[in-house]
């Protein structure tokens, strides 16, 4: 059983009892423990269920590799599945449940399919859940969706009351991992004077120098490794230029230098609304991963069985939080490493049952240490079989070389096995960082020649230390000073000569590598022996693999599912890269790895969204007069990121009653429109009109100061971009009116032609659009309003249609243009935004006896299409040119060239058969479906019904009362009076006639008044 | 719009208003009969502040009283000379974000370089804020302003807001 010792326990503080529950069970810790640390110190060895099969399962690792010990933490609407307990910190209150079992985690029914494992094999659900095809969705899916997974979703009503937010930092050197190599890397390039950061995902510095290393025994300059790390962090702490953050997980790196790390700010100090994650986005010139090594589990029979733990993870829970993984244990490995997990076991009065150790070369010094310590070691051994249903009660000894023949039991209650080391070169491989296959060291490590590279050509990611393949204390100090010195000289920072830091020298013996224990088992042993904990891969399911022709390690991973867990293989991977190997009889390095991608470890959405959530989701662009829109109770509609008003009811006044009453006020005497989210475009030089004639397809370089023209912007490829009104300020100055939607992109769009392509041609542009608002004033009675403000001549004579001027209305300096998209008399007058407010509150008065009264965005649109005008987006979607709207009167045909102009003359643009606009009426006079398709006799190349048209606009018209409606028709502007069907969505047929788009006043004599 | 203030967190932070300011592009070989910042800074002269927002555009601040006299100035000064000047006094709002703290908050932010090493009095930043375009300088007694249109002042303005709750020092600069 594990158990807390009576003494020992680096991080914890015994004079603070922490409570917290598991399962509903109220059990007891220390502050300072992980959540793992405690349950193990409660003697809770079963935590979780296995994915596939509900097979019990315990802790396994002691940090962020941790497949079994998944656990939903908290409840309600701080519920979070699948959280690792080796990296909860414990705090007061904690609650954490159990996964992937049901009705309990010590009687799980689930567990039957175990039983079934010989005919679940890899690929299972490939081969038996294909047919019948219409069981997928039905029946099948649904019983493994019940049967399989680890947590569960939280509730989608559940509102996380935490808080997030991002952080950007610009460093010179960042480095990855707080151990000695990173700790020794920060020193080197921070003495040499550059920016350092220096983040570490756990709470504590030094990495696994204090527990590995002859049990921190090892030291640096003559210093124990421990006070070593300390004296390093202190004089850290007094570089001004240096950083150092733990909590801090260095997530994924990025190109050019671009790294994402996740600061857990509150997950071990919870408490309502306060911040938990803080994701930081750095930029860096050199990206130092110092992430350490991950100890492989070995592939023996049984090796699942909760009590059987990674050496490394013992040692941890024994030096950390003084828990002793079992009274007991069984030591198991193919390397010297995990000698030190006995001894150190034995230092603290823990009986070691026996040290099995595979190789069967020449044994080191520490296997000499442990017979002088009376240990029992057994050369060449292996496990052929471990007793016990929910726990580890004893093993049976095999000769590693043969095919598990039993050679004797031993009792134990926990197995520390370790089956070699692993560099941690996720982030080195994140960006492009090459991989080589280390034959002494059984690993991939850093290809050091061939890291990410930045912009400039040169490597921007170094990897150091036990990341980089230097596993011993000596090798990783000098190597991660020699990172730190390299990153800095890169950058130009060279500070003064220092020192090499040197380390105690141990020599280690030979490691064998061990892919699966005994070395000759057969099926039978090979199918318990597990490479996956969290996905339930067996060594069998990979060989499985391999027979059915799944050579690329990328494809034998999606077969099996093997690394593809939340813990994305830290421990599987090269255990299963092995056995593929073996299985494909080829050399390790010629199978690869699978690619790394970030994160390293989970992160939580909330750092993601950041502080940008709630008001914060979304920037609403509000115009000058929104407050009032929003006190009169506008309903609003998106209008790109504005949100406008699409009509003003007034009491419980319906959507559609509001607007036709808005544009019967503004047709028979008069309405005001918000016009200030359109674009305004101030474009001068001695070229503008060079440039417009560009730009649009009509001619602007020929308008006179003072009058307005109406113009269309099309893109390279000729459609239809963007239209708007240009007025002539000056002779060298014109304002461009765009659509609300195309401020920003127009704008871009010239300056990209005069920044690309016509540089030398003298013209700026200034977008004015937020300078500016804009009161559109329309109806027959609008004159007579703008005149009782007084100030300026408005007589039809003084300002005609299509003209402007400026001047002080009503006290106000104004800007107003003479122009209308409804059809009627209309203004739109143009003040600074701050005195927008004020003028329209003036309107309002003076317009009081004709019963003045604003009207929303649906007005506008109905007005406009009553009047035959498009609107972008509605009667253009991308594919539209200009003639198929009937606009050629507004290209200007002597021009030799405007953008779009060649891409117009294209056979397909000339077609006689394209979609043309036409206005359609209804037959019975009812609105037509939007987006409704006339069809047409006969089928498509592909069976559809064909079809000849399409409605683009349509409305109610209450000026006319009536549906009326636009449609781009096959040569519809030949068929006038033709009668086409529109089937609706709603089963009925439409029909309707080919018409005039101009449905109200085409004399034009109202706009003309 | 009516002024506001918050100052119940790591920054201190409220509406600037009564400025005015003047868009102006002309070539960066054209001498001005003002001073003209150098790259990336912002200069000051009186009670204008002039602030280099590309090699081809300033933008000045001044009393927005004044705004009109500038106009005029610019116009007589650069007569003859391609240019355009825009009174643009009314299409942005203007932040004071001042305190210890106040570059943390701001590059929670923005994702430029905001360390005191790099970002000192002076110093000017076209970036945005969030999903918007804003920039940001140093005054000479430290405090940042930070400009933005005025469509997205609350935005805006609810993001800094946040980002200087209390208790939520990073500690980094």
């Amino acid at each position: 059983m594990s158990t807390r010792l009576k003494s020992g326990g680096r991080r914890i503080d015994r004079s603070r009892p922490v409570t917290f529950s598991f399962d509903g069970a109220r059990l007891r810790g220390y502050r300072g423990d992980t959540l793992a640390s405690a349950l193990l110190a409660n003697d809770r060895m079963l935590v979780g269920r296995s994915f596939k099969y509900h097979r019990p399962r315990g802790i396994v690792a002691s940090g962020s590799e941790e497949p079994n010990a998944l656990v939903g933490l908290e409840e309600g609407d701080l519920f979070e599945p699948n959280q690792r307990a080796t990296t909860t910190e414990l705090y007061d209150g904690l609650t954490a449940r159990s996964q992937n079992r049901w009705p309990s985690l010590s009687m799980d029914f689930g567990a039957v399919t175990s039983r079934l494992s010989r005919v679940l094999p890899a690929g299972f659900y490939y081969k038996t859940f294909l047919r019948p095809r219409s069981f997928w969705k039905h029946v099948y899916e649904p019983l493994i969706r019940r049967s399989a997974g680890l947590g569960y979703a939280p509730n989608p009503e559940a509102r996380d009351p935490d808080r997030y937010e991002h952080f950007y930092l610009h460093v010179d050197v960042l480095i990855v991992g707080g151990g000695i190599a990173g700790i020794q890397s920060a020193l080197a390039a921070g003495r040499a004077g550059a920016r350092v950061l220096l983040i570490e995902q756990s709470a504590h510095w030094g990495g696994r120098s204090p527990a590995d290393h002859s049990g921190g025994k090892q030291s640096v300059n003559n210093i124990p490794v421990d006070k070593y790390v300390d004296e390093c962090l202190a004089e850290l702490g007094t570089m001004p230029h240096v950083q150092c953050r733990t909590r801090t997980m260095g997530a994924g790196v990025y190109d050019h230098g671009y790294v994402l790390a996740y600061e857990r700010v509150g997950d071990h100090l919870p408490g309502e609304g306060a911040l938990r994650h803080r994701l930081w986005k750095i930029r860096t010139g050199r990206i130092i991963t110092a992430t350490g090594a991950i100890e492989r589990p070995i592939a023996f029979p049984g090796n699942d069985l909760p009590g059987v733990m990674l050496a490394s993870a013992a040692r941890d829970y024994l030096i950390d939080f003084g828990v002793s993984m079992g009274k007991h244990p069984l030591v198991l490995a193919n390397n010297d490493s995990a000698y030190e997990t006995a001894f150190l076991l034995q230092d603290q009065g823990v009986d070691v049952a026996a040290i099995v150790d595979a190789r069967t070369g020449d044994a080191g010094g520490v296997a000499q240490e442990a017979v002088e310590r009376g240990l029992r070691v057994i050369r060449g051994g292996g496990v052929s079989s471990v007793k016990g249903r929910r726990r580890v009660e004893g093993v049976t000894i095999c000769d590693q070389r043969g095919a598990g023949t039993a050679l004797e039991e031993i009792s134990c209650d926990a197995i520390a096995m370790s089956g070699g080391w692993s560099p941690a070169v996720h982030l080195w491989s994140h960006s492009g960082g090459k991989l080589t296959w280390d034959a002494r060291q059984f690993c991939f490590r850093p290809d050091v020649d061939n890291s990410a590279r930045g912009a400039d050509g040169a490597p921007y990611v170094i990897a150091a230390g036990a990341a980089s393949g230097e596993m011993t204390l000596a090798a990783a100090v000098k190597d991660g000073h020699a990172a730190g010195l390299r990153a800095a000289a890169e950058l130009g920072y060279n500070g003064a000569a220092q020192s090499e830091p040197v380390a105690t020298r141990v020599e280690e013996a030979a490691i064998e590598p061990v892919w699966i224990m005994p070395s000759q088992a057969p099926v039978t042993l090979r199918e318990k022996a597990f490479l996956d904990f969290q996905n339930d891969v067996k060594v069998s399911d990979v060989e499985l693999a391999a027979r059915e022709g799944f050579e690329s390690v990328e494809h034998a991973k999606r077969y099996t599912t093997l690394g593809m867990a939340t813990d994305q293989g830290k421990l599987s991977n090269i255990n299963g890269i092995a056995i593929l190997s073996d299985a494909l009889g080829r050399p390790i390095p010629q199978t690869g790895t699978t690619t790394f991608r970030p994160p390293y470890t989970p992160i939580s959405f909330g750092s993601i969204a950041g502080s940008q959530t709630g008001p914060r989701f979304l920037p609403i662009r509000r115009t000058p007069i929104q407050d009032w829109h929003e006190e009169q109770g506008a309903y609003f509609e998106p209008v790109g990121h504005w949100r406008r008003p699409y009509c003003y009811p007034r009491g419980d006044e319906s959507h559609s009653d509001a607007v036709a009453r808005e544009i019967l006020q503004t047709r028979n005497h008069v309405g005001l429109l918000d016009a200030s989210t359109l674009g305004k475009i101030v474009v001068k030089g001695p070229d503008a009109g060079r440039l417009l004639d560009m730009l649009y397809t009509g001619r602007m370089s020929t308008l006179k100061p003072g009058r307005c023209r109406y113009g269309l912007m099309c893109s390279e490829n000729g459609f239809l971009m963007d239209d708007g009104v240009v007025a002539r300020l000056d002779e060298e100055t014109f304002l461009c009116h765009t659509t609300t939607g195309g401020a920003d992109h127009i704008h871009a769009h010239m300056e990209d032609w005069l920044q690309t392509e016509w540089w030398d041609w003298k013209v700026y542009t200034a977008n004015l659009t937020e300078q500016f608002a804009q009161i559109a004033v329309v109806g027959p009675k609008s004159r007579e309003v703008l005149e009782r403000l007084g100030g300026m001549n408005l007589g039809r004579d003084a300002l005609p249609f299509m003209g402007w001027c400026e001047g002080m209305l009503a006290g106000i300096s104004a800007r107003i243009f003479r122009i209308s998209f409804s059809g009627e008399l209309s203004y739109e007058i143009a003040v600074a935004a701050d005195q927008g407010i004020e003028l329209w509150e003036k309107f309002l008065a003076a317009g009081q006896d004709f019963g003045i009264s604003p009207y929303g965005t649906e007005a506008l649109h109905v007005m406009r299409a009553e009047k035959g005008f498009i609107m972008i987006g509605d009667e253009t979607d991308g594919t539209v040119i200009p003639q198929d709207l009937g606009l050629d009167w507004a290209i200007a045909k002597g021009k030799d060239d405007y953008i779009g102009k060649r891409a117009q003359m294209r056979s397909h643009m000339i077609d006689p058969d394209r979609w043309k606009l036409v206005g359609l009426e209804t037959v019975d006079g009812s609105v037509l479906p939007e987006g409704a398709y006339a069809v047409a006799s006969g089928k498509t190349s592909i069976g559809q019904r064909a079809t000849q048209g399409r409605v683009t606009s349509s409305y109610h018209s209450p000026t006319l009362g009536r549906g009326i409606a636009m449609g781009l028709v096959l040569r519809g502007p030949e068929r006038m009076g033709d009668e086409l069907e529109f089937p609706g969505t709603d089963g009925q047929v439409y029909k309707a006639r080919l018409v005039s788009p101009v449905f109200y006043n085409p004399e034009g004599t109202k706009q003309d008044a | 719009m009516r002024k506001r203030q918050f100052d119940g967190g790591i920054a201190r932070i409220e509406d600037v208003e009564g400025y005015g300011m003047v868009s102006l592009r002309v070539s960066a070989e054209t001498a001005l009969r003002r001073a003209r910042p150098q790259r990336g800074q912002a200069c000051w002269e009186g009670e204008t502040t002039t602030l280099w927002m590309s090699p081809d555009e300033l933008l000045f601040l001044c009393p927005r009283a004044e705004v009109a006299g500038l106009l005029r100035d610019l116009a007589q000064d650069l007569a003859g000379v391609h240019h355009l000047a825009a009174d643009v006094s009314s299409a942005r709002a203007l932040f004071d974000v001042r305190g210890r703290n106040a570059l943390e908050v701001m590059a929670k932010l923005m994702p430029i370089d905001l360390s005191p090493q790099k970002f000192s009095p002076g110093r000017v930043r076209r970036s945005r804020i969030g999903q918007v375009a804003a920039a940001i300088w140093m005054q000479q007694d430290g405090a940042l302003r930070v400009i933005c249109f005025r469509s997205v002042a609350d935005y805006v303005w609810d993001l800094m807001v946040d980002a200087a709750r209390p208790g939520t020092e990073v500690g980094a600069f």
